[in-house]
């Protein structure tokens, strides 16, 4: 990338100098640590791996060693808040602590969120109170922000929560009102607030794609899929509105037109698809819009097991399958034709 | 970094600056798309579009005979597909094999000819074993995969010669008593492993379409672990075969030393060292559970085991890190 700070800093309207200080702050901060996100992966497995183990200790602390019975909700409560007063406190102790520190401080503090999540389910014997719960505490996490991985398990365990209560206490219209994650994680990603939500925006975003291929696999499928009409057109919503800031924010007016007919086919596609493969789309054009190499990744792989999915659903007859997958195939081939051509067309201006 | 010179800029930075208030939030897309690397992203966005698009139509196709394969006669069966074969095969050659097109239309002649066979089996039924059917698919397509010059061939390649294997193992081997789970494990590795060699080879020789990391990460990612199961079965369990655990130790060794000397590849000692890591963990709660004790009615020995694996994954991990900083500064040189 040649673009230099006074380029960007021009195009986004801020202020050279103090982005330049910023910058040169951040850097001299994280050059310690640099490790690329491979090694810190190994790192981070071993991490959770010693947290683990730390929390198998405290249990058997209380278990063994006390005599009270942990799975019970009172113990558990209090030995998870001791579990995420930890890990926050080791997230938070100082901006360069090492790897090790920030994954193990992240492993305990989530198991701690868990275990009092669960704690208060337990003592109150109510699901939507251990969401709640979750609800809260992802909220304490937001607020005091000590890391970006905390906040995503934070925000995938209150989510899983919200959502399976919804499932067992049979809400109606269930698929559709956890559809407005889709558009909420889009927004979330695309115009962020200034404190940084990302994680929370990035589980929105996976969580109805997730949850439909769960309930497919564990053979919940029919209890929750009926209708979905709603979910559809808040997937193709959230995937048009995507479509359209690109469009404002691009000058090249065969880009503009390409936005179009991606936009289009869009529509088609979401139409066609069931509603999780149309947030796996709009995924996909997440991770272009921001050059997310993970969201991508993820995407395509969220894409591929849909495929795999529509196999075997079991409300469709063959012939339906092969209707929709050569439509939505064909809607693809003739966007990637019209990319093609546009493209040759800029080359030969 | 000194004040002349611009820091790097990506989506982080951008991050950062829009964090502090630096960048409005009406501004962060543009920001963002201007830090972010357009044209790989637009290739992206082609390849993305086509590699989905050409899935799903083949997986259209696929389904629809599928629905009428019953009305189907088995001339017109194998016309279809052969149809097909030689279709995508004319069509690749034409579009040029070194296009993406070209590639991906040699692929799905590949993946034809498994159904193709697939087909054969279900007229023809004779009983034959199902390692069969892949190691004639592997050895038929192999032609088209030295062509394609596609590394996402060549895995494809990979993936059914293993499975061809795997069955034969199963449906052969096994009930022979030839080869025990263990030795067929060793063997995969050994595979993977001489595949690894090959390419490490191909691309020191230059070939420029093997030289992408995840074509040396997925093998050597797989041949430790086809050699870390047994290994970890033997250290956990006390299986009777510690062949997995020998083989496993030197290949991670030379895994280790061969990718961490010289300029670094700190990806492949990553995964390396991942998979030692964890043995070593798994050794240290083998030593405490044989010592100690995992016993959770004696208050003493739960929490000296406990406490002590909790010592030993710490001192692993520490480990890790020092190993994983040391061939990072390598990597950078002096400053």
């Amino acid at each position: 990338m040649t673009m230099d700070l006074g380029e960007l800093c021009d195009r986004a309207g801020c202020d050279r100098q103090a982005a330049l200080e910023l910058l040169a702050e951040a850097h001299a901060t994280q050059s310690g640590i640099g490790l690329p996100w491979h090694a810190r992966a190994l790192i981070g497995l071993t991490a959770w791996i010693t947290a683990l183990v730390t929390v198998t200790l405290g249990i058997a602390v209380l278990y063994a060693g006390l005599g009270v019975d942990p799975l019970r909700g009172v113990p558990l409560t209090s030995l998870g808040a001791l579990f995420l007063g930890s890990g926050l406190w080791g997230l938070g102790r100082h901006a360069d602590r090492g790897v090790f520190v920030e994954q193990a401080s992240t492993a305990l503090a989530a198991a701690g969120l868990a275990m009092i999540s669960a704690g208060v389910g337990l003592a109150t014997e109510e699901l939507w109170v251990a969401a709640l719960a979750a609800v809260v505490l992802l909220g304490l996490v937001v607020e005091t922000g000590p890391g970006t991985v905390l906040q995503f398990l934070a925000a995938a365990l209150a989510l899983a929560l919200v959502l399976l209560t919804l499932v067992l206490e049979r809400v109606p219209y269930f698929l559709d009102l956890a559809s407005l994650t889709v558009p909420l994680g889009l927004f979330l990603l695309l115009h962020p607030p200034r404190i940084d939500l990302r994680p929370t925006a990035v589980v929105l975003l996976l969580g109805l794609p997730l949850l439909e291929l769960a309930s497919a696999w564990t053979g919940a499928a029919d209890a929750i899929r009926p209708g979905g009409w709603g979910a559809r057109i808040m997937c193709i919503a959230g995937f048009v509105a995507v479509i359209a800031l690109l469009r404002r924010h691009t000058r090249s007016p065969i880009g503009r037109r390409n936005y179009l007919l991606v936009g289009g086919g869009g529509i088609v596609l979401g139409a066609l698809l069931p509603p999780g493969g149309s947030a796996t789309l709009a995924i996909l054009l997440a991770a272009y819009a921001l050059g997310s190499p993970g969201l991508s990744v993820v995407g395509a792989l969220l894409f591929v097991a849909f495929l795999w999915e529509l196999y075997y659903d079991l409300q469709m007859t063959l012939l339906g399958k092969s209707l929709v997958l050569m439509s939505s195939g064909l809607v693809l081939l003739g966007l990637w034709w019209l990319a093609g051509r546009s493209r040759a067309g800029e080359n030969a201006r | 970094l000194t004040a002349h010179r611009d820091p790097r800029l990506d989506r982080d930075a951008v991050d950062l600056l829009h964090g502090a208030g630096l960048i409005p939030t009406a501004r962060y897309l543009d920001a963002v798309q201007a830090v972010r690397d357009a044209p790989a992203w637009n290739a992206w966005a082609r390849g993305a579009l086509l590699a989905l698009g050409a899935g799903q139509l083949l997986a259209g196709v696929v389904f629809f005979f599928a629905y009428n394969w019953n009305d189907l006669t088995p001339f017109a069966r194998f016309g279809i597909l052969e149809v097909s074969i030689l279709i995508s095969v004319i069509a690749a050659l034409t579009t040029g094999l070194e296009r993406a097109l070209g590639k991906t239309l040699l692929i799905a002649a590949s993946l034809l000819t498994g159904t193709l066979l697939a087909v054969i089996g279900q007229v023809y039924q004779t009983g034959a074993d199902a390692y069969d059917l892949f190691a004639a698919w592997a050895v038929l397509i192999a032609p088209w995969v030295l062509a394609s010059a596609s590394a996402v061939h060549w895995l494809m390649w990979l993936v059914i010669s293993l499975t061809a294997y795997v069955l034969y193992w199963r449906q052969v081997l096994q009930p022979l008593g030839a080869v025990s789970e263990t030795e067929l494990s060793v063997i995969l590795a050994g595979l993977v492993g001489l595949v690894l060699g090959i390419r490490e080879l191909a691309a020191g020789a230059g070939i420029d379409w093997i030289r992408r990391p995840w074509t040396r990460m997925l093998p050597l990612f797989a041949a430790l672990l086809f050699l870390f199961m047994p290994a970890l079965v033997w250290i956990l369990e006390e299986s009777v075969e510690p062949l997995g655990l020998l083989m496993f130790v030197p290949a991670s060794l030379a895994a280790l030393l061969g990718y961490g000397s010289g300029r670094a590849d700190l990806a492949a000692v990553s995964v390396a060292g991942g998979f030692v890591a964890l043995a070593v963990m798994a050794g240290g709660a083998r030593v405490l559970a044989d010592t100690v004790g995992f016993d959770w009615s004696s208050a003493g020995r739960i929490l000296t085991s406990l406490g002590l694996l909790a010592l030993w994954c710490t001192l692993v991990t520490s480990g890790a890190v020092v190993l994983l900083n040391r061939l990072r500064a390598r990597q950078r040189g002096p400053v």
